[in-house]
């Protein structure tokens, strides 16, 4: 139990919503969420589709966890091939809208086809349907999600839409839940976009149940106690993420510049520090904390803009509270196009919420414009008369807008990195893998997420390994490949069950993942047994990719990470020795030298 | 001799506030030491538990883990303490 054994199937071409059986052979091999989609999509696309034509389908997925007791169980996915990168796109997400899903009886909606004209799926427990949504269509989420509600006198329905980025199909577009959460990366709202499909509406008050009540209460119980007790969950609790921007700043792995530099000097204006300190004014960034469905660690942060700044000076509408900076959006937002004001970067992430924009990626591809601008590559002809100076807040809080609209340059900020960069002639500028921008991460201090960038199945990507701990201690590679292995799989586990990655690191043990989703769905999950499943599903993904074209080539870095030493911090002097750890790294994963996996690898995870 | 000592995240919170740095010491601060003091030491006099997950930059070189502990520090050293923070 804990699933809802049903499955919707949305055709969008024809119009048709269908229920139908979980395949619960599959949940037994893939777990759940990101590993069970994977292979429903494996089963139905052909990996070489084009991420943005009606023969891709876009499936969203719950866990087994999903909608439970379990602390953190409210995650959900998007899982397609996705748009910013033609690999497997696997986008986790927070917030009500999962939980909520689950509720009203459903494990997976499975979208495919495209609509002639937009709509948007209404669910209500069992009933599903689909309507129309051209008076939505070019309409910011801010403003379509309250609209939905209101349509249907319900403030309690969960929306999951996208905005204008979607619609335009901006590669790095997203599909936000509950006004500021996110299956933020890849480019899963392009591929929403492609389809013509504007928002998911759910209400559901079926409820969820589980195989062994008491087992699982006991089993919950552990875990939220571990978590409670915990140091790193207290840290996430009383800072979020963002204290991060000390120890990367110290450290020097702050991608600053478009990873030209890897310490900001401005890193102490975007830091804990500052957004809980009043500025001049007499304004503080920070309110409060927030926590998604089921969770008592409450990372997110609830800000807001001084009135006087000058994004906002005139516009009262964004005078609200909302979803504030992360550590993520604060290098991306901050660092990586060297701009040190917290409100400006606060409201190019409200952009980023309200437009349907993943942060990073949007960062990233400013960076690198900055950076052509810089050397010449772009001119102010190319731009409309914009002068892309590293540093300036204005111009990042207008390209964040323009970019969410699709206005003007915006349209070439919203290819990416990687498509701006060959368009504008240097290809070598985008810092990226697999076209998907890096995150907070420089990959020369820490060699760990330099082999996890270069290897995640769905580019560039902080959340698909552990090396942290590993890549602080030290700077050198011995032991790198194995970590970096090892913690792909549990990730991958993780992912799959509904539950929050974040708990792994605020005091949660493989042994309470297992427990937990035992005591769940009434058949036997130990760690080994999550670790081997974690395994078949990164060698499923990897499966995916070989397929869809992808090969070890994929598997670098940019020049920069590979051939220019970092010029300050603890790696001063040292580049990416990602040549010295991804051979090892395939021996380790049972892959060919040209990173196939063996079939006797295969056949061991029954993914012959 | 004295050295400066910077701490980082949470590991301000864990300091006691009668010890030599204080209540949440922020920024960079002076503290004299005695002679042939190692980073293990340091932890003890500024009220740090022995066990606390920390890794370290020392005049801006990092000190692989390994040796952390029993990292002799000099005078005019300029010590920064960092949580092992993950995710983000």
């Amino acid at each position: 139990m804990s699933w809802q054994r049903k499955i919707l199937r949305v055709n969008l071409s024809a119009g048709t919503c269908v229920s139908e059986p979980l395949n619960m052979d599959w949940a037994e091999a893939y777990l759940g969420q990101r590993g069970l989609a994977t292979k429903y999509l494996m089963e139905e696309i052909d990996p070489k589709v084009d991420p943005l034509s009606p023969e891709n389908k876009l499936i969203i997925a719950t866990g087994p966890l999903t909608g439970t007791m379990a602390s953190t169980g409210g995650r959900w996915s998007a899982v397609t091939k996705g748009a910013l990168t033609g690999a497997i796109a696997c986008s986790n997400s927070g917030g009500q809208f999962g939980g909520e899903l689950k509720n009203a009886g459903w494990d997976f909606i499975i979208l495919e086809g495209r609509a002639p004209t937009p709509v948007y799926l209404y669910i209500e427990n069992d009933k599903a349907e689909l309507k129309d949504a051209t008076h939505l269509w070019g309409r910011s989420i801010w403003e379509a999600e309250p609209a939905i509600k209101a349509a249907h006198h319900d403030p309690l329905i969960r929306v999951a839409s996208i905005g204008p980025a979607g619609e335009t199909m901006a590669r790095y577009a997203c599909i936000v839940n509950d006004l500021h959460r996110a299956a933020g990366r890849s480019g899963v709202g392009a591929v929403m976009g492609s389809k013509q499909l504007k928002a998911i509406a759910v209400r559901g008050s079926v409820g969820t149940r589980v195989a062994d009540g008491k087992a699982f209460m006991a089993a919950v119980s552990g875990a939220s106690t571990a978590l409670a007790q915990s140091e790193g969950r207290m840290g996430f609790t009383r800072y979020g993420t963002i204290p991060m921007m000390d120890i990367t700043g110290g450290f020097g792995a702050l991608p600053t510049r478009n990873n030209r530099e890897v310490q900001f000097e401005g890193s102490d204006k975007l830091n804990a520090t500052a957004m809980q300190t009043p500025n001049a004014n007499g304004h503080t960034n920070l309110i409060t904390n927030g926590a998604c469905f089921g969770c008592t660690i409450g990372c997110g942060r609830i800000c807001h803009i001084d009135p006087q700044h000058f994004s906002v000076k005139d516009r009262p509408q964004y005078h609200h509270a909302s979803g504030g900076l992360e550590y993520e959006t604060a290098y991306a937002l901050g660092a990586a196009v060297g701009v040190d004001d917290m409100d400006a970067a606060t409201f190019a992430g409200f952009m980023c919420n309200e437009y349907g924009m993943d942060p990073i990626s949007l960062g990233g591809s400013i960076a690198a414009a900055m950076e052509l601008f810089d050397i010449g590559a772009i001119t102010e002809a190319d731009t409309g008369g914009l002068k892309l100076a590293f540093g300036d807040a204005h111009l990042l809080c207008q390209l964040a807008e323009m970019t969410g609209k699709g206005e003007g340059f915006g349209r070439d900020i919203g290819l990416g990195s990687k498509l701006l960069c060959e368009k504008y002639g240097h290809p070598e500028l985008s810092m990226a893998v697999k076209g998907q921008e890096f995150a907070a991460y420089d990959g020369r201090a820490m060699q760990g997420m330099g082999l996890a960038y270069a290897t995640s199945n769905r580019g560039a990507c902080h959340l698909r390994a552990n090396p942290y701990a590993h890549d602080f201690g030290s700077t050198e590679t011995p032991g790198k490949a194995k970590v970096v292995m090892k913690t792909q799989n549990v990730i991958a586990a993780i992912d799959s069950t509904g539950l929050c990655v974040f708990t792994l690191h605020a005091g949660a043990t493989e042994e309470h993942y297992a427990s937990q989703v035992s005591a769940a769905v009434g058949s036997e999950w130990t760690v080994q047994r999550m670790r081997e499943t974690g395994e078949r599903i990164w060698n499923l993904e990897r499966q995916f990719n070989l397929a869809a074209g992808l090969t070890a080539k994929d598997d670098t870095l940019p020049k920069r990470i590979l051939a220019e030493p970092a010029p300050s911090g603890a790696a001063k002097g040292l580049v990416c020795k990602l040549p010295e750890m991804l051979p090892e790294y395939y021996q380790l994963r049972g892959w060919s030298v040209d990173g196939v996996p063996e079939p006797a690898t295969l056949e061991r995870l029954q993914l012959s | 001799m004295r050295i400066s000592i910077k701490l980082v995240g949470m590991l301000i919170d864990q300091i006691p506030a009668g010890g030599p740095l204080g209540a949440r010491p922020q920024g960079a601060k002076p503290l004299d030491l005695p002679a042939a003091c190692t980073l293990a030491d340091l932890l003890n006099i500024v009220g740090l538990k022995a066990d606390v997950e920390y890794f370290a930059m020392i005049n801006d070189e990092h000190i692989p883990a390994e040796r952390l502990a029993a990292h002799v520090l000099r005078e005019a050293d300029s010590v920064v303490l960092f949580p092992p923070l993950k995710g983000g």
